[in-house]
């Protein structure tokens, strides 16, 4: 499948939607606690394109068609679809192409690697416990399973949020863990990631937020989160906006990696060029765009 | 307490359900209103034979919610009357049975969501701003109006 086919399925995905929503995020990676009210059902497109290794090119499309339902006011589930497309060009640091993620092997080390593919499906399921329009603060608790022709995980969150200045002022702070099984080279690999998302955002104008996003990423290898298992650690920032129509809204966020990466074993230490870490899906910079929907 | 820094962009689609006479009219039938000058962003009128009569705005998730109360010469709230709503959600607000709340209260109560206020589910954020705001104006009331 190629990249313009990756987009019209996109665009195809939009254009089944129909009117009004609630309960989004003003922010692209950081989950709030807001959740759909029973009943609502919404639509989501995301795109996002991870662009840059240490050299040459290297784009990763990654595709997300979501439908979010409130099963209740406090419980919300979602089912979604996860796509790729990922183009690379003498990406590595020794001036090949590939391998690295989603980049195999056997490619031809000085031609240019696309691949289109499905990753996997998803089910993503939010209990919200406190309100932050009712309580001292919002609490919500997150839990995701996935499975793809080569990838299982488990996802869980930890979704908090404040609001300040009569609720203009969002803070909200996710504590993520998550464990997965990946196929990698033809092999099953366990690795778990730790990460804290945060971020603000602050409604300047009635439909429009514009906030700063921040992610504290860390994977480990095989099963659990000791210290010694730590395998790198990464840091991301960027710039949000979020503008909600009253059929539609949108949120675009780019982040940049810090070049602070840590490694912690050899094998993470090779993939940290100029400050930054360039393996297990990791790019100079990120941009998230998502659409959403009600129908 | 300062407003927060907000621009004013005017709403593309908004839902005008009363006018601002018709509100007077709904919670002071038969009555005179004469506009009261007052630097706040509030506009407030003075009722004949008595009472007073105010509007204001609040912000729900996304856009302004445009609101009036009616407060009789004992300082109670007469009437509750949502006259704009632009939100896509929360629109229940707009429930007599959830406005008639409102009726008698007085600066002193707590007018608070899930106390003495019920909160509707999935317009929390709504619920919460117009009693906010009701709770502001009635404050408003007891400081600048009660005594005139």
């Amino acid at each position: 499948m190629s990249r313009a086919k990756l987009v019209a399925i996109a665009v195809a995905g939009l254009s089944l939607a129909g009117p009004t929503l609630a309960g989004e995020s003003p922010f692209g990676y950081v989950y709030t606690t807001d959740t759909h009210p029973r009943g609502d059902r919404e639509l989501e497109q995301w795109l996002t394109r991870r662009h840059g290794q240490s050299r040459g090119h290297y784009d990763l499309w990654q595709g997300r068609t979501e439908i979010e339902y409130g099963i209740t006011d406090r419980l919300q589930t979602s089912l979604y679809l996860n796509y790729d497309h990922v183009s690379a060009l003498h990406n590595r640091a020794d001036g090949t192409t590939g391998p690295g993620a989603f980049v195999p092997d056997a490619v031809d080390p000085d031609g240019r690697y696309r691949r289109t593919f499905f990753q996997s499906f998803s089910s993503e399921w939010i209990y919200r416990v406190l309100s932050p329009y009712k309580d001292p603060i919002g609490l919500a608790l997150y839990i995701e399973p996935t499975w793809g022709p080569d990838e299982r995980e488990l996802e869980t969150k930890l979704i908090l949020q404040k609001n300040f200045l009569e609720d203009r002022l969002v803070w909200a702070a996710n504590l993520t863990a998550a464990a997965e099984k990946e196929r990698f080279h033809g092999d099953w690999e366990r690795e778990g990631e730790l990460e804290l998302t945060t971020g603000v955002a602050y409604q300047f104008a009635p439909r429009w937020h514009a906030g700063l996003e921040y992610r504290h990423h860390r994977g480990y290898e095989g099963r659990g989160f000791s210290s010694g298992k730590r395998a790198y650690a990464v840091n991301l920032i960027g710039p949000s906006v979020h503008y909600a129509a009253r059929k539609w809204w949108l949120t675009a966020t780019f982040l940049t990696q810090i070049a602070n990466a840590k490694a912690y074993n050899d094998e993470a230490r090779e993939d940290i060029i100029g400050g930054r870490f360039y393996g297990e899906h990791h790019e100079r910079s990120e941009l998230r765009v998502k659409l959403g929907f009600a129908f | 307490m300062a407003a927060p820094v907000v621009l004013s962009i005017p709403a593309a689609h908004a839902t005008v359900y009363l006018s601002v006479e018709q509100a007077q009219q709904a919670i002071f039938p038969g009555a005179r209103f004469e506009a009261f000058e007052h630097r706040g962003r509030e506009r407030i009128w003075q009722a004949t034979p008595g009472g007073w009569f105010i509007a204001d705005e609040v912000l729900g998730k996304h856009e302004l919610i445009t609101y009036a109360i009616g407060i009789d010469t004992q300082g109670r709230v007469r009437g509750v009357e949502i006259l704009e709503y632009r939100e896509s959600h929360g629109g229940e607000v707009r429930d007599a049975k959830w406005r008639a709340q409102f009726i008698g209260k007085t600066s002193a109560e707590p007018l608070a969501l899930d106390r003495d206020i019920r909160n509707i589910s999935g317009a929390t954020l709504s619920c919460r701003h117009i009693t906010d705001g009701i709770k502001r104006l009635l404050k408003l009331y007891e400081a600048s109006l009660a005594h005139r």
